[in-house]
């Protein structure tokens, strides 16, 4: 297990972290999520030991991370970057072997990611020579390439189409199957809703919400409420709603209104009957989405 | 998995990567065999031919032929000594280039020759020929013996007493301390900057964090410094034998024999320096990101090296001065300087060995502190990270 405990760096004046905690389980998948400029790639950073945090410890495993413990790693930055000169076989060989595999172990894993991602016959070429996406999965198979039983990916999915999305959501899945840990942080809501099990939100350096995704969604104060009357759109009057951004509002061509938790949902019913015939009601636990909004305005 | 491992991984990476660039071993190739073609060719150009025809009218005197030979021999010319019929055919034959002087003997006393301008060297050896062959002309005519001839001719000369005799090896060890010490200044200059361009590229192309995730910052630098430092040493070693073996071909350096242990010596404080600087360099380009802020930086080392490369070339010829005896110990000029003060003068055993210590000591220290700026500047972006900053933003905890 990842234990992240009471985290907290300074950039000068500014407080990038403070006092974050949280914690990732072996075989899980955490959704790290924040607004730019929240901390996360900071907190990841401090996690890779390459940003030293002014306060809080890292633990892996229940013991501190030492540089020997942190090859169980693997790390996909932000900031792509891989030696663009370099064959991509002995790119993903060079960085098997940094962190502790032996040569024709190395060898062979990298021979084998490349072929799991469709890039066999492309082995010798230099990484200058690849298209975007295939860059971007020969970068993942380099963070993945020692079989590390902890992956921190910083925007894996930023720069993919859907298809290079599925797929990556798919070696995503499987990796967890096989008992690793993996923190990503993604913007992308709806893709981290599909994907992860687990949810950390930061704010402000703070950690703001943590748990698992169904957890986060019961403990809302706000449920989501989506109705027609005589096959129009239709809003209560009577009890107090949240006007929801236009632009995550066009779902299924029906809008929605957020609602607190604890409104009777039969006195709603009643208003809308009240209005005409119902053609569609939905009273569901809130989004991603809407739980990311109220955390961050919180 | 220890950290040396790394390191040595880090090191062959960036060795065998250059290595085995086109533009690498295009310059490694063009560069050798311009030496090893052009050095004997520049030495067969530039050393002049000893070889000299000297006419004669007929009849040539034997004991003139034999003289113009050996008078020849004594100003390192070969003189061949050919007859000609009469004057206007040695004349021919001096404007076809066939011959470089004619002897005219009659009428006495005779007359030298020359195409256009005379060849002193030459004219020199003539003329004592002509000398020795009427004066011993002039004995048999006086029936001298043997024994009067010589003590007439040949007196007996005084001897030669010297109080400071002069090393024979001496030049030899100052042009190889000197080459030693040009050597080590281009490496600085030139593999110095390779190793800051080497941090720059890794930093520009962002691989630098997946790598430092990975090895922790002063053990990338060290494997940097050791894998681009090496294949600078490997360039410079594969220039000296070509210089050396172009020399051996040419037959310039056949007078020439070098001590192994001096050799040795200036390979050692090359590779000390060398490594000096070649860390400072790689801090500086920690420094910055973009190539255009690259020169800026890299003219740093310069104050030091610059001065340093003076002092030795001056120092040369003054030993013993303060300032070079100061400097040949104070790191990081010693490098550059005692090795010149070496070979020229006798410096103590213990000036030696506290240069190398402090040497020794600077290079440790420097290592630790550009380890330091190095992790705390080489995942800054966009602009430069003055090294205050980046000595204070240091992540390297060591959790071993």
């Amino acid at each position: 297990m990842l234990a992240v405990h009471g985290l907290s760096k300074w950039y000068g004046e500014h407080l990038a972290l403070d006092e974050a905690t949280f914690d990732a389980h072996p075989g899980r998948i955490v959704g790290f999520l924040g607004p730019n400029g929240a901390g996360k790639t900071t907190t990841m950073r401090c996690i890779l030991g390459l940003v030293k945090p002014d306060a809080g410890t890292v633990t892996w495993e229940g013991a501190p991370v030492t540089t020997q413990r942190r090859l169980q790693f693997g790390y996909m930055p932000e900031e792509r970057g891989l030696y663009p000169k370099m064959r991509i076989a002995d790119q993903l060989t060079y960085f098997g072997r940094l962190s502790g595999m032996p040569s024709s172990q190395a060898s062979a894993a990298a021979a084998a990611w490349l072929e799991r991602l469709g890039l066999a016959d492309r082995a010798r070429s230099t990484v200058e020579q690849l298209s975007h996406g295939n860059k971007q999965r020969v970068q993942l198979a380099a963070s993945l390439v020692h079989n590390p039983r902890l992956a921190v990916l910083d925007e894996p999915f930023s720069g993919l189409d859907p298809i290079g999305t599925d797929a990556l959501a798919a070696e995503l899945r499987t990796l967890a199957a096989d008992g690793t840990t993996i923190l990503f942080s993604s913007h992308q809501l709806d893709l981290v809703e599909d994907v992860c099990q687990d949810v950390v939100i930061i704010n402000r350096g703070r950690v703001v919400r943590t748990g698992t995704l169904d957890d986060l969604r019961a403990q809302s104060a706000v449920r989501r409420l989506s109705v027609e009357v005589d096959g129009r759109q239709w809003r209560p009057t009577r009890v107090p709603t949240t006007e929801p951004s236009p632009a995550v509002d066009v779902g299924m061509g029906r809008s929605h209104v957020l609602l607190a938790a604890d409104v009777s949902v039969d006195d709603v019913l009643a208003e809308a009957r009240e209005s005409g015939s119902i053609t569609a009601f939905n009273f569901d636990p809130p989004s991603l989405s809407d739980i990311f909004r109220e955390a961050v305005a919180s | 998995m220890t950290g040396w491992r790394q390191v040595a991984l880090v090191a062959r990476r960036d060795f065998v990567q250059r290595a085995t660039s086109r533009p690498f071993l295009a310059t490694l190739v063009l560069v050798v065999g311009l030496v090893l073609v052009g050095g004997p060719l520049l030495v067969d150009v530039t050393t002049p031919d000893p070889a000299r025809d000297v006419g004669v009218v007929a009849p040539v005197d034997e004991g003139l032929e034999g003289a113009v030979v050996v008078a020849a021999e004594q100003v390192d010319l070969e003189a061949s000594v050919t007859e000609v019929a009469d004057r206007s055919a040695g004349e021919v034959a001096l404007t076809e280039g066939d011959l470089d002087v004619l002897i005219v003997l009659e009428p006495a006393p005779g007359v030298l020759v020359w195409q256009s301008t005379p060849d002193t060297r030459l004219a020199t050896a003539v003329v004592q020929a002509l000398r020795s062959t009427a004066q011993a002309q002039q004995a048999a005519e006086l029936s001298l013996s043997p024994a009067q001839t010589t003590a007439l001719l040949s007196p007996p000369l005084p001897g030669e007493d010297i109080l400071e005799p002069v090393d024979p090896e001496e030049g030899a060890d100052r042009a190889a301390s000197f080459v030693g010490m040009l050597l080590l200044y281009f490496a600085v200059v030139l593999f110095g900057q390779f190793v800051m361009l080497g941090v720059v590229e890794e930093k520009s192309s962002r691989v630098v964090e997946v790598v430092l995730s990975r090895v922790v910052p002063y053990r990338l630098l060290a494997g940097k410094v050791i894998g681009i430092g090496a294949l600078g040493v490997v360039q410079i070693l594969a220039f000296a034998v070509a210089i050396y073996a172009s020399a051996r071909l040419s037959g310039a350096a056949d007078d020439v024999t070098l001590d192994p242990g001096l050799v040795a010596s200036i390979l050692g404080w090359f590779l000390i320096g060398f490594a000096f600087f070649a860390v400072v360099y790689a801090a500086l380009g920690a420094t910055v990101t973009r190539q255009e802020d690259v020169q800026s930086v890299a003219l740093l080392p310069l104050v030091v090296v610059l001065p340093a490369y003076f002092i030795a070339i001056f120092g040369a010829d003054d030993p013993d001065s303060v300032l070079v005896r100061v400097t040949s110990i104070l790191p990081p000029f010693s490098p550059f300087i005692m090795p010149i003060r070496a070979a020229a003068t006798d410096v103590p055993g213990w000036e030696v060995a506290v240069s190398v210590v402090l040497l020794l000591a600077a290079t440790y220290g420097v290592i630790r502190l550009a380890g330091r700026i190095y992790s705390g500047a080489i995942l800054s972006v966009g602009r430069r990270v003055s090294l205050r900053d980046a000595w204070r933003g240091s992540t390297h905890v060591p959790t071993e």
